[in-house]
């Protein structure tokens, strides 16, 4: 939705912008209006604040930029001081249940206090158990106050019984949101990685367990790649960035290829790491780029598709060709994730219901999915 | 061991020198203290839980407001464990 | 109606707004005057607001009004006839949501001259009754429900706004101030018939200066009562304060230095009146 004086902003200008912040200095107002507005969808204006605010450039822009900056700083602070106290009271519930308890991705950054956790805003906590004591958990969350947020029928069933993830659960008087996994991916696409594999490749850090740098760089390869919605995925291009740049050494990455081999998710490490590289222009080390696996038609084919669905999807941020890329790479997404019989009845029902909603508006079904 | 003293008479020293300085290693890490100057009671807040004890000053509200059941001494050390089992104070998070 | 924009320059903010709904840009003239500028120098907004018809389908059946902050909707559609208090809540979302450089406080505030008086009031007190009758009767309304505070500090920003008046009070003040600039009434909201009031020009000339709180009062009309005054202690204002305060929480340790503060600073009482005049005189001989 935008307005007829609205200022469209290439997606090259807002990397640019991210990554040397300078550039900003002397912008005109129009491209602030636009550019924050963009961030902020993309969830990345925290990250900006922050990189600004190391360079001490935040008086150098308009009063009204200053103020944006300085309230997302103000936000991502009060996420990761909250995170601590969240994570304790998690961790007490889980572990009545069982001593394996993972945080993953956003939460497990900002717990390992790492660089790419800064400025970084997370939405749910992800923690990983193992699937025999779902139930268990469920229940003794359910004690605390934490209930499973208002879904439909059938995404309630899709989640169950066909992805990998119990629907997430919402504190009811603090309204944190945790995801609780058994899996990285869902079991049921017959793709699911040996997960000892990768619990064998964990580290203990301020009292709570994570996924070594390495380990984490793959499974954010792997959530990028297995995505069912690319609109927030530009993000996670970022956190690749941050992680490669931070820990890429030459023993980092022996040890994310081995690992990548062993569970079978090679080729997204490499898509992962390669579409990072070209959209935020940084090099990857040889022993990663040289080895391809795809013939060289198919990867132009899915470097089509997935270089545009990863591009913002803020209608501010154009980018020619966009929708039919965002279905493939959506068909993709769900391919990865189930078998084909079951990917095309669940791609009946979604898009039955994106019809009804085009013509008679996102509302006629109600919270909780039900036709008015 | 610590002589019981009654509240009504060091209430002042209690609410501005003693509990600060009991609960020091938690207000030192994250615990704010407050005792109006009214004497009308205390607060504590707790930065990283993010919640807001606050008490009121007759001892019966002060029992009430910490579930105690036994009196309490100058010593305030109750009150912290009191704190500390509610889950107000955890050691771990601050 | 095609869709036509403005910039509703209130301060702190301002807001560039978008609509295609012809009852919008009459009531928002009506209720914010000279805030209202169809050609603005403005070129960088706070906000990017639009509100709006749903889809051509449901126009004809059921109309719609949204409610858009950029990308993201708040509420879920509402009827047109309530698309006013839509825009009005919207305002307080999208501020609430976002603004974390002031503690915010869900409250009136009005202010003789420099000075400031907050009333935090629960749905069903009578306070926008009380806050109608005082800006139109020598004191400036900086906010009738969201009191804007400098961390640290009693100060309060004005963020000056019309008056949102319910069920009974509508007919009250209809009858006080007949050549008040009323909107239209948005009936069956939430919060029943819902109808806004813009405050004097006096409020709308002096919204850029700030005000020091030195009171916090919580009225609460009884028709019983002539007026009656109760201070509370500062531990029960506090814990009262904490009740009503919005976002102290997103500001951690500062909010809470903050109300503890205002609290040290104030005096806070509780008043049962059904006499406004006897109450103003109250407030402005011994409060002020």
């Amino acid at each position: 939705m935008m307005s007829s004086n609205s200022l469209p902003i290439t997606e090259e200008a807002i990397v640019r912008a991210l990554q040397d912040p300078n550039s900003c200095i002397g912008k005109c107002d129009a491209w602030w209006f636009s550019f924050i507005k963009i961030l902020r969808f993309e969830r990345l204006l925290s990250l900006f604040a922050f990189r600004c605010e190391e360079l001490d450039l935040l008086v150098t822009f308009p009063m009204v930029v200053q103020g944006h900056l300085k309230n997302a700083l103000i936000m991502a602070q009060r996420q990761a001081d909250h995170l601590k106290y969240e994570v304790s009271l998690l961790s007490d519930s889980i572990k009545t249940v069982t001593p394996q308890c993972l945080y993953l991705k956003g939460a497990a950054y900002c717990l390992a206090n790492m660089t790419v956790s800064k400025g970084r805003l997370f939405s749910d906590i992800d923690v990983l158990v193992p699937k025999e004591c779902l139930d268990k958990i469920e229940k003794s969350l359910l004690f605390k106050g934490w209930l499973s947020k208002p879904i439909n029928d059938y995404d309630e069933r899709y989640y169950r019984e066909w992805a990998h993830e119990i629907p997430p659960l919402v504190q009811s008087r603090r309204g944190t949101v945790v995801d609780i996994h058994h899996n990285l991916v869902p079991p049921i696409s017959g793709k699911a990685p040996d997960i000892e594999a990768f619990l064998s490749q964990t580290m203990h850090v301020n009292g709570v367990t994570v996924l070594k740098p390495h380990a984490m760089l793959l499974h954010s390869c792997i959530h990028l790649i297995f995505n069912e919605t690319f609109k927030q995925a530009h993000r996670d291009l970022y956190d690749i960035s941050s992680i490669i740049k931070d820990y890429g050494n030459s023993t980092f990455w022996d040890e994310v290829i081995r690992l990548a081999k062993e569970t079978g998710f090679y080729k997204e490490l490499f898509l992962g790491c390669r579409y990072s590289s070209k959209k935020l222009g940084y090099e990857l080390p040889p022993k990663l780029i040289s080895d391809v696996p795809y013939t060289s038609a198919k990867l132009m084919l899915l470097d089509l598709v997935m270089l545009k669905a990863l591009s913002p999807h803020h209608p501010l941020c154009k980018v020619p060709g966009r929708g039919v890329a965002n279905f493939l790479a959506w068909a993709r997404g769900h391919w990865c994730k189930m078998p084909l019989m079951l990917l095309i009845y669940h791609l009946s029902i979604k898009s039955g219901r994106a019809l009804a909603q085009s013509i008679l508006g996102k509302h006629f079904f109600d919270a909780e999915g039900t036709p008015k | 061991m610590e002589k019981k003293l009654p509240w009504r008479k060091n209430w002042k020293r209690c609410l501005t020198e003693i509990m600060p300085k009991k609960l020091g290693k938690y207000i030192e890490e994250g615990v704010i203290y407050h005792a109006f100057s009214d004497q009308s009671g205390v607060t504590f807040y707790s930065t990283v839980s993010n919640e807001v004890f606050v008490a009121a000053v007759s001892e019966n509200n002060l029992r009430a407001a910490f579930h105690l059941k036994n009196e309490m001494t100058v010593d305030v050390s109750n009150i912290v464990s009191a704190l500390v089992k509610q889950g107000f104070i955890k050691t771990e998070w601050h | 109606m095609a869709l036509s924009s403005f910039v509703l320059n209130t301060h702190p903010f301002s807001f560039r707004v978008s609509t295609d709904i012809e009852q919008i840009v009459e009531s928002v003239k009506l209720l914010y005057g000279d805030a209202v500028e169809l050609d603005s120098r403005i070129s960088l907004p706070s906000y990017e607001i639009k509100i709006k018809h749903t889809s051509v389908a449901r126009k004809l059946f059921k109309p719609q009004s949204q409610f858009f902050c950029d990308q993201r909707e708040p509420f879920l559609p509402m009827p047109i006839d309530k698309c006013l208090a839509m825009f009005e809540w919207g305002l307080n979302w999208v501020v609430s949501a976002h603004e974390f450089r002031h503690v915010i406080l869900h409250s009136a505030v009005l202010a003789k001259g420099d000075k400031a008086v907050l009333f935090p009031a629960p749905p069903g007190s009578g306070k926008s009754t009380l806050t109608s009758w005082l800006s139109h009767n020598g004191w400036r309304l900086l906010s009738d429900e969201m009191a804007l505070m400098t961390p640290n500090t009693t100060q309060i920003t004005p963020f000056v706004r019309p008056i949102c008046l319910k069920n009974n009070a509508i007919a009250l003040a209809k009858e006080w101030f007949p050549d008040g600039r009323f909107s239209h009434i948005s009936p069956n909201t939430h919060k029943g018939d819902v109808i806004h009031l813009s405050p004097p020009q006096a409020s709308w000339h002096e919204r850029f200066n700030t005000a020091e709180v030195v009171a916090i009062v919580y009225p609460q009309y009884s028709t019983s009562t002539f007026c009656d005054i109760y201070e509370l202690t500062k531990a029960e204002a506090f814990s009262t304060l904490t009740t009503n305060a919005f976002n102290y929480g997103v500001l951690g340790g500062t909010g809470f230095t903050t109300l503890t503060n205002l609290v040290e600073k104030c005096q806070t009482f509780e008043v049962k009146y059904n006499n406004l005049e006897e109450l103003q005189s109250f407030l402005e001989n011994d409060v002020l």
